[in-house]
């Protein structure tokens, strides 16, 4: 984090989750990562990283919903509860008291931020997840609807 | 016995000098598409959010908390719902866990 101030540039998370059970978890997990609610806001929802249930329910009802319903139980939701959050990161600037937009990913475009990932491809065995990566394997790379955030995603 | 290709040190070595010039060459496409992701134009917001934080509820432009540059990773806790079940497995990590908390 230092590093990243250093150099002019805030790094935060953001949820939907209300503010005290973020920090609950936050206290639990040990983690020092800023936590900020958008809860209220459509900021998660701009952005691509949460769904309303009417934009899920052409997926939902469209048949093979793949390794989805296998990740959705071990992470203990459904289906459409699984679907309806996703990671993104999008990064901003302030100009003249002006926000811009100015970069978001998502899927896998976040390996970058898993550093194990880049041990896994310098062992002899790789990730290990099938070549290549297997969607349920992985389970890393978050699901996404086919034809979603083409312009964010890698 | 192993499956893979066994080698003596040379041919491990000009194995290894071939993979590391592609390997540079990576590196600066990695830059050059660096380059690029910070030529993409900028999209100005304008929808007033705000966020609830440790402090005070601020908005997006205070969580830029002085700096130039705001950098924020979106990740899924979504409030709870009816559907929802508690649940933070031990040992997921921040984007293994699409997870409500």
């Amino acid at each position: 984090m230092p590093h990243l101030n250093a150099r002019d540039v805030t790094f935060l998370g953001t949820s939907r989750a209300p503010l005290e059970r973020l920090q609950a978890y936050k206290q639990r997990m040990g983690w020092s990562l800023p936590w900020v609610s958008s809860a209220g806001t459509d900021f998660n929802f701009d952005f691509g990283a949460s769904y309303t249930e009417e934009e899920l329910k052409p997926f939902l009802e469209g048949g093979d919903l793949g390794p989805v319903p296998e990740l959705a139980t071990a992470c203990g939701t459904d289906p459409a509860g699984y679907l309806a959050e996703a990671p993104v990161l999008s990064s901003f600037v302030l100009s003249d008291g002006v926000v811009y937009h100015t970069y978001s990913t998502a899927e896998r475009g976040l390996e970058f931020m898993m550093g194990f990932y880049g041990l896994l491809d310098r062992a002899p065995n790789g990730r290990d997840e099938g070549d290549p990566p297997d969607l349920g394997t992985a389970a890393t790379t978050s699901t996404r609807r086919s034809g979603r955030w083409s312009a964010t995603s890698s | 016995m192993t499956e893979h290709s066994i080698g003596t040190r040379e041919e491990w070595l000009a194995a290894r000098e071939e993979l590391l010039a592609k390997e540079k060459e990576q590196t600066r496409r990695n830059d050059e598409l660096s380059r690029q992701r910070r030529e993409l134009p900028w999209v100005r917001i304008e929808k007033e959010y705000s966020f609830e934080t440790e402090e005070e509820t601020k908005t997006l432009a205070e969580l830029f908390d002085g700096r130039s540059q705001l950098i924020v990773y979106q990740f899924m806790s979504a409030p709870p719902t009816r559907r929802a079940v508690r649940s933070a497995r031990p040992g997921r990590t921040l984007t293994t866990a699409p997870c409500r908390i």
